[in-house]
């Protein structure tokens, strides 16, 4: 006992020793940090990037959320010393690993919060704007924002509140006419067949059945499924909300002359959509464990060739299948991969597959502690102009791995050592992030540039068959941000009722789509529609079709 | 422990029975953990395929390699060790010192103390108000939130509790009349004749702490204690992160590096083997037996 | 356990309730003095915080004053008892819980006393090490482990289909009736091996002149176990048994969200799952706060109560 009692004693001693050095070494690493801020010798000047350089140094803390500390201050490192040393810009980008809104609460809780929070949700950016915590933009835009002006355009009234004034602005704004979801095949296999044309959900469904007939089993001698799935997240919402497409519903309703929404559950292409699905499973042509697997599970199916298509988005494909053969299948051959169709059932006039949504993914308030809010929208103004965009999207030019490089007049080109990897998808991401692309967002927008750039460095090199996509799915893709736009009030009757809806819904179509029967099938979509209107169907409908409504008549969009 | 009773069939019978019922349970608890492990070592893309069962198909410590990517691991690998032995340490003297009290029967505040505390393990007043009273106390940022807030547990008070119960009134009397203090017939008798379960209740605690990041995320954000937990969290947070982005092209950047399979093997297995390590230390406290006699003799 | 502080002195009647309090503090004194830093303790840090507990009568902003929120009273625990889902969630978290009490409870005693029990001391040890590793696996691995198993290509169903039981797969995930049978299951698996650990100390704690005595009086080795073995841990039993039926509305959560699924979802879904659902992802914060009030209250009354019975049952007491 007295031993043991020593030895512990020892340990700590030892421990804190060795934990203190740890500390000073920490302390240090610190005031360097402070120590190298020093006036640029720059000052007054407009440097190549077209940012006037300001003469005390401009330093502005934001908050963004949720992320790895370890990994942001890697990646941030080569990006922050070059805009101390040519802009004389001192950006700190806070991120914790606490759940973002538990830690805004906190911060609201302990009046303890940084002089601009970014990439929060519209409710939450909307509460700090209510509890007065965040500063008008409007005057601020006016006079220090003309480049927000010019790139954001019609786009910037959206974000006025009732009043016409702007509280927050978003990140990641702008329409990226990129199509997400669409039908695949696998490649290979349907050319087997003969590549015949498929145009609506029957064909479809006929091509893969052919497909499956062809390859009953992988070469382990696995049942291969035409289509599967996963229960993830919100996946299970998604299915009907992303087939419903094919009929001509935009995301999961249907938008009448009058611009009424009505969900899908009450449609009758709802429940073509449900019969649909439903008879790959009765046929055993859908994997049984659409609604049990996980992603990981459903990815691991699709690298062993367990699937003859797919209909949901894009990259799940690439990195499951094609990408893993690529790196583990030693006949592979460029056709093993899933090409994108558009499909469209005849009931429909058009094919709605790909809503977008121009919002951005996150808004950006300045908050009441910011001392220096026009510095905040020069700053704000100079990253959305084509040269900030690149800066800080694309990361520092001029080195080795760079993608771009940047005379010091001012000309910019591609690094075409760099640009070749995206190319041929040798692409190094890693490294890429070490030079600090897309680390210091707050008002970026995705949208295409003068010059034909774009922020993600990736859609500036798309592949042929990224091309390939694109073009077979260019008319699915249309603006629904009116919709997207709306978000349900905290604590509110419909919200509730939101919830119930969804829970009864993501519950019925699963237990509907696996019904042995068709007449089952009907029989549980009937009881689902009426236990949902039951919960309140009706007011969800009347509160997005009124906010729908509004939004359309706000931004002169009718 | 001795044998007391008599070799009997039906004993041996049992016997048999018992060794092959363990032998069948060691494997249906070892084969998952053991299974985590080949899946560790295995390379990511690779494994995603599945099908990996008692070896690994393509041998890489790329997931192993992904942990320890941190330079400031080893640091939070002390910073983890020093915890556990601080907070284990002052919340089973402390909580032991509870219990020992709570179960003294002419104690007349005995009732009184128990509810206090028990309550406690009901109602709590949530995240925001405790949040604003450890800032206010100055605990944020210091090592000494990591076991002041956490010093007296009333789980773990009851099942000491329980235990001196069942000890023989006779220890302390004599010790009590030679006008012995309190906190001395604690730490001098109760202590060592409870061993067993301070030890049952340091493997708890001490797993407890070990496993921590809730704290070490809320009330230390400077980064200054980072326990090893938290940044071995802060790897598997980015790959569950990704699935709750809402742009598909933001996920499509980010997906790209990661093999949550392997990452995931590896981080189980980096956080329990220095468990199973230091278990056997403990456990021969508990599985030896004592022999009451001896103390009072 | 001591008389000794309190001298039997013959209390005088006339004696003032004050003087008698005032003279037992005194007896008492070092015992209080113990007292004073571990009641400051509580006080500080697990009675002050409570006044958040408010949150639950009123509609609650985050970074707005409590005071300056609007009162709403019980508004949030009448919403709870009108919501639709109200029949379903409770019985799904009894019948989780129920089965737990039922089979969970007993199955790391009964694991103790086969470790006790084991011969060899090495295989005791290994035994024992490992039977708890399973703690230590995410609920995430533990139902990707149950998805190889039990999913519609998984082992368990191979082996069926090879004995000729099930023609064609059984999908157990994906049915709810299966889905309470599984969480017990995985729960008893996951939670077995650690719960033993204080059953073997409670062992250990067993005074060896017991089973001398034992030995003399002839009793076998089913003997020693029933009658000095389970008798000797018969307060931890009984002291673990009323904590958990305290705990019956606590079902779990993350392995409810990470084994059921939308199917099975009218089988899973607890009062935890609901209200965070419905409370926290909705930015209900009081509606979280009403239900999490709610089942401490009803844990706490349980706790007592069953502490009652116990204690005129087997006068045994854990308050």
């Amino acid at each position: 006992m007295k031993r043991l009692g020593i030895m512990l004693l020892s340990l700590v001693l030892l421990l804190t020793t060795v934990a203190g050095c740890g500390s000073e070494g920490k302390d240090s690493e610190v005031s360097t940090a402070t120590g190298s801020q020093s006036k640029s010798s720059a000052a007054g000047k407009v440097n190549e990037y077209g940012w006037e350089v300001p003469e005390k140094t401009l330093e502005i803390s934001y908050y963004v959320g949720q992320d790895n500390p370890d990994t942001v201050a890697k990646n941030s490192k080569l990006i922050s010393d070059l805009l101390l040393e040519k802009f004389n810009v001192k950006l700190n980008k806070i991120v914790y690993d606490t759940d973002m809104i538990e830690k805004l609460n906190l911060m609201l809780a302990s009046n303890d919060y940084p002089d601009v929070i970014s990439n929060m949700k519209v409710d939450e950016a909307l509460k700090w704007v209510d509890l007065g915590k965040a500063q008008e933009l409007t005057p601020l835009i006016d006079e220090y924002g003309p480049e927000i002006k010019k790139q954001m355009g019609d786009y910037l009234k959206r974000y006025e509140d009732d009043d016409g004034k702007i509280f927050n602005l978003p990140v990641g704004w702008g329409l990226l006419p990129i199509a997400d979801a669409a039908a695949q095949v696998r490649l290979d296999w349907y050319k087997e067949i003969g590549s015949p044309e498929f145009k609506t959900p029957d064909e479809y469904y006929e091509v893969l059945k052919k497909l499956v007939e062809k390859h009953p089993v992988n070469a382990a001698g696995e049942k291969v499924y035409a289509l599967g799935a996963w229960k993830d997240d919100v996946y299970p919402t998604m299915i009907p909300e992303q087939l419903g497409g094919i009929w001509g519903l935009k995301r999961g309703y249907k938008e009448d002359a009058d611009h009424n929404l009505t969900h899908w559950v009450n449609t009758d292409e709802g429940l073509e959509l449900t019969k649909w699905y439903n008879r790959f499973a009765r046929e055993g042509l859908l994997d049984p464990d659409t609604f049990t697997q996980k992603r990981d599970d459903w990815g691991a199916k699709c690298s062993n060739e367990r699937y003859a298509g797919h209909f949901a988005t894009w990259w799940v494909t690439k990195d499951f299948g094609n990408m893993t053969w690529l790196k583990t299948k030693k006949d592979y051959n460029d056709d093993m991969r899933y090409p994108h169709y558009d499909i469209k059932a005849p009931i429909a006039e058009k094919s709605y597959l790909n809503p977008k949504s121009t919002m951005g993914w996150g808004r950006t308030i300045i908050t009441d502690k910011c001392k220096n809010p026009k510095d905040v929208m020069k700053w704000w103004n100079f990253e959305v102009s084509d040269m900030g965009t690149k800066l800080l999207s694309w990361g520092i030019p001029n080195t080795e791995t760079s993608v771009w490089n940047l005379t010091e007049s001012g000309e910019w080109s591609w690094n075409q050592n760099m640009t070749k990897t995206l190319e041929d998808s040798t692409f190094d991401q890693a490294k890429f992030d070490l030079n600090g692309g897309v680390s210091y967002w707050m008002v970026m927008g995705q949208q295409l540039h003068e010059d034909g750039t774009q922020a993600w460095i990736d859609q500036n090199f798309p592949s042929k068959w990224f091309k390939l996509k694109d073009e077979n799915l260019k008319d699915t893709v249309f603006d629904f941000s009116a919709f997207f736009a709306i978000s349900l009030p905290a604590d509110e009757p419909v919200t509730v009722e939101n919830q119930q809806v969804r829970d009864i819904v993501t519950t019925g179509f699963a237990n509907a789509v696996m019904s042995k029967t068709e007449s089952e099938c009907v029989a549980k979509f009937m009881e689902m529609r009426e236990k949902a209107s039951k919960a309140g169907l009706k007011e969800v409908e009347d509160f997005y079709s009124q906010q729908y409504k509004k939004n359309l008549v706000k931004w002169n969009m009718e | 422990m001795k044998k007391y009773y008599k070799d009997t069939i039906g004993s041996r019978i049992f016997d048999i029975f018992n060794v092959v019922f363990m032998i069948v349970f060691c494997f249906f608890v070892i084969y998952p953990f053991y299974n985590q492990f080949v899946i560790s070592l295995n390379e990511g893309t690779d494994a995603m395929r599945g099908g990996l069962y008692f070896y690994p198909r393509k041998i890489s410590f790329e997931g192993y390699h992904w942990l320890f990517q941190n330079p400031h691991l080893l640091k939070g690998a002390v910073i983890s060790i020093f915890r556990v032995l601080v907070g284990t340490g002052t919340c089973l003297f402390a909580t032991g010192l509870l219990a020992y009290i709570v179960t003294l029967r002419d104690f007349s505040g005995r009732r009184f103390m128990r509810v206090l505390f028990v309550v406690t393990m009901y109602f709590s007043g949530g995240l925001i108000p405790t949040y604003l009273l450890i800032s206010s106390l100055g605990l944020t940022n210091s090592f000494n939130v990591y076991w002041i807030p956490g010093l007296i547990n009333a789980y773990y008070m009851l099942l000491i509790a329980s235990y001196i119960q069942n000890l023989p009134e006779s220890m302390v009397e004599a010790p009590r009349i030679d006008g012995c203090s309190e906190l001395r017939i604690y730490c001098q008798i109760i202590l060592p004749l409870s061993l067993p379960v301070f030890a049952a209740v340091a493997v708890y605690l001490a797993v407890q702490h070990w496993n921590a990041w809730f704290d070490v995320m809320i009330y230390n954000p400077s980064g200054r204690w980072d326990t090893l937990q938290i940044y071995l969290r802060r790897l598997l947070l980015e790959m569950d992160m990704v699935q709750n982005l809402q742009n598909e092209m933001l996920i499509q950047s980010k997906f790209k590096n990661l093999k949550p399979l392997t990452f995931r093997a590896a981080t189980t297995i980096v956080v329990t083997v220095p468990i199973l390590v230091v278990y056997p230390f403990l456990q021969k406290y508990f599985i030896g037996g004592i022999t009451i006699g001896a103390v009072k003799g | 356990m001591s008389d000794i502080i309190i001298d039997n002195m013959p209390v005088n009647p006339k004696q003032s309730k004050f003087r008698h309090i005032f003279k037992t503090v005194k007896k008492e004194r070092q015992l209080w003095i113990l007292c004073i830093p571990l009641v400051a303790w509580v006080a500080t840090f697990a009675y002050y915080p409570m006044y958040g507990i408010i949150i639950a009568f009123i509609k609650y902003v985050p970074g707005k004053p409590f005071l300056d929120c609007q009162w709403v009273g019980l508004k949030y625990f009448q919403q709870f008892f009108e919501s639709p889902d109200l029949f379903l969630i409770l019985r799904n978290t009894l019948a989780i819980s129920g089965l737990d009490l039922l089979f969970g409870f007993p199955a790391p005693i009964l694991l103790a006393i086969l470790i006790n029990e084991l011969a060899f001391k090495r295989f005791k040890k290994f035994a024992q090490t490992v039977s708890y590793m399973p703690h230590f696996v995410s609920w995430v691995v533990v139902s990707s482990i149950m998805f190889t198993t039990l999913g519609t290509d998984g082992v368990f169903n191979e082996v069926l289909q090879l004995l000729g039981i099930v023609h064609e797969p059984v999908a157990f995930l994906s049915k709810g009736e299966y889905f309470w049978g599984l969480i017990t299951i995985s729960n008893i698996w996951k939670g077995i091996g650690w719960g033993s650990i204080i059953y073997l100390s409670a062992i250990a704690g067993i005074d060896e002149e017991l089973y001398q005595a034992g030995a003399v009086d002839g009793l076998g080795r089913f003997g020693m176990i029933w009658h000095i073995l389970l008798p000797g841990i018969k307060t931890t039993i009984v002291l673990l048994f009323i904590l958990q039926i305290g705990g019956i509305l606590n079902a779990g959560f993350e392995q409810q969200l990470l084994i059921g699924n939308s199917q099975t979802r009218e089988y899973y879904d607890v009062i935890d799952t609901y209200a965070y659902r419905y409370g926290i992802q909705l930015g209900r914060y009081s509606y979280g706060a009403a239900i999490g009030l709610m089942k401490s209250a009803i844990g706490l009354s349980l706790v007592l109560i069953t502490n009652k019975i116990a204690k005129k049952v087997s006068d045994l007491s854990i308050i």
